[in-house]
């Protein structure tokens, strides 16, 4: 019995923690319309800052104010401010895009300014964190648990409190119902919005200061777990009941710390279901909760003045940017194709093949999110479905490379199949939670099986065996680079005739409305299981070429945070034509190699390129409510725009018109 | 119509622009720049050499040191009259981010695109690029060894020889909890296969020598909730904790298991013999003894004329300016591993060539770590591709407040060595071989 409640006061304050960010989503989200993915890695910024303050010799105390009550309000103030408040209320995509890419941000812009993780720092209060407060055989209270414990139950006191107060709670909660209807009473919706997003961001600064994560340093990885068990919480809550959800996270943290305490030497349970744990509880909120599968209908009864989403990019793409594409598109590749074989140094064919191979992976948004509007998270995880498959079937079964790449790709699409089928009984934001909920469980639980990669140690991947004479096995083949632009224009071929098919425009109806769609005699679940199931292969045949261009692939390969890193690059630069993946997949592999090649003593070195590309690429997704069409097609259209008033003095649109009037 | 004959150009294009690259392709693979056959990076005035270092990720503080070793040592070289009047240049050094994928596009860049002559050295957590250096390069490639992916291929020189031989190390753990008295001792690894590896060494070796194992969790992860942990290690009443973790971890459970133990319990640790973990963490360093493949660094202090080869490390790390990590294992791994790699070279002649250097190394009997008597036990490359070279010889330090202080010493005397065969009598180790420094 000792041992049981010593392990229940281990993981109280885990649950504390978890409890903390659970009320902020759900806090976040009922106010603004916000479902907040980047919370864990504002606790993350939180506690570096709080640590490199008390590095800098500030007292452990006001240290933590500073973040708690300084710079974690102004940060969400800022967010509200730059971001959110600039995105129409009823756009839950801009908004969720936005979410996902601070997510992605948050964490490589701390990491390049802190380069060298620092301490974990003591708790705020207790000269000696770890040092029992109070014992009773194997029950231990530490300093740091009481401040954990009793900093949780006084900052939920504190907001109970002030949600009760008529001069800020009844306005927050009014904003909770209808904005429009509060500013209908007279009241300012955007400074209860701002007001809510500085009380959230002081919610996870608390987590932050107050978690003692693993470990000696602070690591963004560790606040991988915080992130899952609160949305576990916030989800069991139904993004809507506060007390639930601190019930929530507190229970997570209990199960999590019994199951540690009572499986030791249990492998699969260690390494594979303690980590999974929360994601495996969220899985089973998303597909049976109820309130989860109704989420995006809309509350707000002032919802219909909203102006409608804006039209998309593809649709308004004018037909002279069209045409200057298709004339242009041929001479444009012969000459890039060419110029890498003659011009280019090896290490950037490398990196142009690389290039390709997640251009393919990308198409997979493409037809996923650009078309049928689902944000998925787990498209990487499919590629390293396929390259596993890939890897196991060339070294293990003997089969030829290229026949195990399109076995890999059929594997994947099996796996898009399963994601596919609790999708049917979702729609937006629960896609994203369930797709992040299964890369997470292909991350823990997956790809470190050794039988599946080979766990750290990894796989050689073969390439192709040269054929008439072309090189495709050395590192730097130009004849591997070209099989793998050929088979990523194959897959552009594919998807672009989904995109202007009618699949195509059953899929743009869905996405409308569903509902209308399947009035009109699409077969909504049909087309969902197909369009999830094509996406997952594309990724996995994609993941394919991405392991046989490194020869090389292990767990580490196809780690779950990559999904968001892509998803966020692609929609940023363009989710809604071929165009905007190749490109995305392109500049990627380009900017990441470019800035490799600086020197160290300018940032040049691997994770910092690494870090600095993600970070270039994904501030595009900031401008998502804007220009949806992401960067690419906005620039297109501009420059066609241009030379159109340039050459012909009229605007591209009005030439649509002359020509109409030309063949009349 | 016009629909066919745009499919028909679309196709005919596509064909060409096929069929010419593939052309191109099979050409231009024949045209690249000539390197000097077997001797790519190097020139009359200098050998180009790279490297791939943690230096970023999760583990960076384990492996990143290790580049300031290679770098003094070849400031050393090349300012003592370099190699056949060659400078040796760690030009390309590469960081695989604790990543194993990057560790192999490191190994493939630095083979394929820099033309380095070697690999001085490896120092990461996942050395997954050790099948392709050794399976289709013969660049000479020296490194610190963190798991068994070394052994075989007679181009990868790991320091203290490429056969992680987890069962010679096993008289260490028992000779340890003999020499402290401890009685019931407590196992614990992370669930990565070299922490993993070493901790089944220990309970098998523990337990071969009669030892009580009270608890063992050799999957533990990595973020774990180490308090739990702790617990569990108090109630099943151990007094001796082989630590088989990064040192991360290894601080993280330390703090909690003070507050369940009232006297701090003995503590072996396989990594974590850096100063300033130790000042940083020292309250809850209390009785941690480490097990070290080297002279300690704390007997160049306490008997400043026995080890003149630990001395001039010292002396070179602090003229040519890495005074911060001297006292780092992993930085005196890469003083090691650039010493076999310039001993290699300066044997393979005038003219030499990675498969001279690979067999002039490989013809060496003993390898003490360094110049000047060297900083180890003799590894004798004619063997050490595939076994260990006997007797195992290890030395040992304790933490003393934030001090290290040498352990088990017979005054200047630091080594502790066992046959690798058969039952070891922990009461006598045997003497150290002929050579090693300070035996």
């Amino acid at each position: 019995m000792g041992e049981f409640f010593g392990f229940v006061l281990a993981s109280v304050p885990y649950g504390c923690a978890f409890s903390l960010v659970a009320v902020g989503l759900v806090l976040t989200y009922r106010a603004t319309g916000v479902f907040n993915f980047a919370f864990a890695a504002e606790a993350y910024a939180a506690t570096v800052i709080y640590a490199e303050l008390i590095d800098h010799g500030v007292q452990r105390g006001w240290a933590a104010i500073v973040v708690v009550c300084v710079i974690a309000p102004f940060f969400g103030a800022l967010l509200d401010f730059g971001l959110f408040s600039r995105v129409p209320p009823g756009n839950k995509t801009a908004k969720t895009i936005i979410a996902l890419a601070l997510m992605v941000l948050l964490p490589q812009i701390v990491e390049t300014a802190v380069p060298n993780n620092p301490p974990i720092p003591p708790a705020p209060f207790f000269s000696d964190s770890f040092k029992p407060v109070w014992r009773f055989g194997l029950e231990i209270v530490t300093g740091a648990q009481i401040c954990e414990v009793l900093g949780t139950f006084l900052v939920l006191v504190g907001l109970v409190f002030l949600l009760r107060t008529r001069r800020f709670g009844l306005p927050i909660r009014a904003a909770v119902e209808s904005p429009k209807l509060l500013e209908l009473s007279g009241v300012d919706a955007r400074w209860v919005l701002r007001f809510s997003w500085m009380i959230s961001m002081s919610l996870a600064a608390v987590a932050g200061v107050l978690y003692q994560v693993g470990g000696a340093t602070v690591e963004p990885q560790n606040y991988d777990l915080l992130l899952v068990a609160s949305i576990a919480a916030a989800a069991l809550a139904g993004l809507r009941n506060l007390p639930i959800a601190v019930l929530g996270g507190i229970l997570l943290g209990l199960a999590e710390g019994l199951v540690q305490g009572y499986a030791t030497n249990i492998p699969i349970v260690q390494t594979a279901l303690v980590p999974s744990l929360p994601f495996l509880f969220l899985l089973v909120l998303l597909v049976f909760h109820p309130t989860l599968r109704h989420l995006e209908d809309t509350t707000d009864p002032m919802a219909v003045v909203e102006p409608p989403p804006p039209v998309p990019a593809l649709a308004m793409r004018p037909p002279a940017v069209d045409r200057t594409i298709r004339r242009a598109r041929w001479p444009f590749l012969v000459v890039v194709v060419f110029g890498v074989i003659l011009f280019v140094p090896s290490d950037w064919t490398m990196a142009l093949t690389m290039g390709a191979a997640l251009s393919i992976v990308f198409l997979s948004i493409t037809l996923l999110t650009g078309l049928a509007g689902q944000l998925s998270l787990a498209q990487w995880m499919f590629a390293g479905i396929g390259a596993a498959t890939t890897a196991q079937l060339a070294q293990n079964l003997r089969w030829p490379i290229l026949v195990a790449a399109l076995a890999g790709a059929l594997v994947a699409g099996l796996a898009g199949l399963v994601a596919a089928l609790p999708a049917l009984r979702l729609r937006g934001l629960p896609v994203a939670l369930l797709t992040l909920c299964l890369a997470l469980l292909g991350d823990a639980l997956l790809f470190p099986t050794s039988w599946v990669l080979n766990g750290q140690t990894g796989i050689n991947v073969p390439r192709p065996s040269s054929i008439f004479g072309i090189d495709f096995a050395s590192v730097d083949s130009e004849g591997f680079f070209v099989l793998t632009v050929v088979v990523m224009l194959a897959v552009a071929g594919i998807v672009h005739l989904l995109l202007r098919g009618t699949t195509g425009r059953a899929l743009t109806a869905v996405h409308a409305s569903p509902i209308g769609a399947a009035s009109s005699g699409v077969q909504v679940r049909r087309l969902t299981i197909l369009v999830f199931m094509l996406s997952a292969s594309i990724a996995g045949l994609g993941g394919a070429f991405f392991a046989m261009n490194a020869q090389f692939v292990s767990a580490t390969s196809f780690v779950y945070y990559f999904g968001p890193i892509y998803l966020v690059i692609v929609v940023a630069i363009g989710s809604t034509t071929v165009e905007g993946a190749i490109t995305a997949g392109m500049a990627f592999a380009l900017i990441n190699q470019a800035l490799t090649n600086l020197p160290q003593s300018v940032g040049g070195s691997q994770l910092g390129s690494a870090s600095l590309t993600v970070i270039l690429l994904s501030l595009g997704a900031f401008a998502y409510a804007r220009h949806p069409e992401g960067i690419v097609e906005y620039a297109k259209r501009r420059a066609t725009a241009a030379l159109f008033r340039e050459v012909r003095g009229i605007e591209p649109h009005e030439h649509r018109l002359v020509s109409a009037e030309d063949g009349a | 119509m016009r629909h066919s004959v745009r499919l028909v150009a679309t196709c005919v294009i596509g064909v060409t622009l096929v069929a010419g690259t593939a052309v191109l392709a099979a050409g231009a693979s024949t045209h690249r720049i000539a390197t000097p056959k077997g001797a790519p990076g190097i020139s009359a005035t200098e050998v180009k050499v790279g490297a791939i270092v943690s230096e970023s990720g999760p583990l960076a503080a384990d492996f990143a040191p290790y580049l300031d070793g290679v770098r003094a040592y070849f400031d050393y070289v090349n300012h003592t009259g370099k190699v056949f009047g060659r400078s040796l240049d760690l030009a390309y050094p590469l960081d695989d981010a604790s990543n194993p994928n990057t560790n192999v596009s490191d190994a493939q860049t630095l083979v394929n695109t820099d033309h380095a002559f070697a690999i001085v050295g490896v120092s990461t957590p996942f050395f997954s690029a050790a099948s392709y250096l050794g399976k289709k390069t013969i660049t000479p490639t020296f490194g610190y060894s963190t798991a068994n992916v070394w052994a075989g291929p007679k181009n990868l020189f790991a320091d203290y020889g490429s056969v992680l031989n987890y069962s010679s190390s096993i008289p260490f753990f028992a000779y340890t909890a003999k020499q402290t008295k401890s009685t019931k001792v407590a196992v614990i690894a992370l669930s990565y296969p070299s922490s993993k590896l070493e901790c089944q060494g220990a309970v098998a070796g523990l337990k071969k020598y009669k030892f009580t194992v009270s608890y063992s969790n050799i999957n533990e992860a990595i973020n774990a909730n180490w308090q739990i942990e702790a617990q569990k290690i108090y109630s099943s009443h151990a007094n001796m904790i082989v630590n088989c973790m990064d040192d991360n971890s290894d601080v993280a459970l330390s703090k909690y298991l003070q507050g369940y133990y009232t006297k701090p319990p003995v503590q072996l640790w396989l990594d974590g013999y850096d100063r300033s973990l130790l000042k940083s963490n020292s309250a809850v360093m209390k009785n941690v003894y480490l097990l070290l493949q080297h002279v300690p660094f704390e007997a160049a202090t306490v008997y400043p004329k026995a080890y003149p080869g630990l001395n001039l490390y010292f002396a070179q790390m602090v003229k040519y300016g890495y005074s911060g990590t001297e006292f780092d294992d992993v930085a005196l791994a890469g003083w090691e591993s650039a010493n076999l790699f310039t001993d290699g070279l300066r044997a393979a002649g005038k003219s030499p060539t990675q498969a001279k250097v690979n067999a002039a190394i490989n013809r060496i009997r003993k390898d003490f770590g360094g110049p000047a008597g060297g900083v180890t036990a003799p590894v004798n490359w004619t063997q050490a591709h595939t076994r260990n070279t006997s007797p195992a010889c290890e030395t040992f330090v304790k933490t003393s407040g934030s001090n290290f202080v040498m352990a088990f010493n017979k005054g200047s005397k630091p080594w502790i060595c066992f046959p690798l065969s058969g039952t070891a009598n922990l009461s006598k180790p045997v003497a150290p071989p002929p050579g090693t420094p300070g035996a």
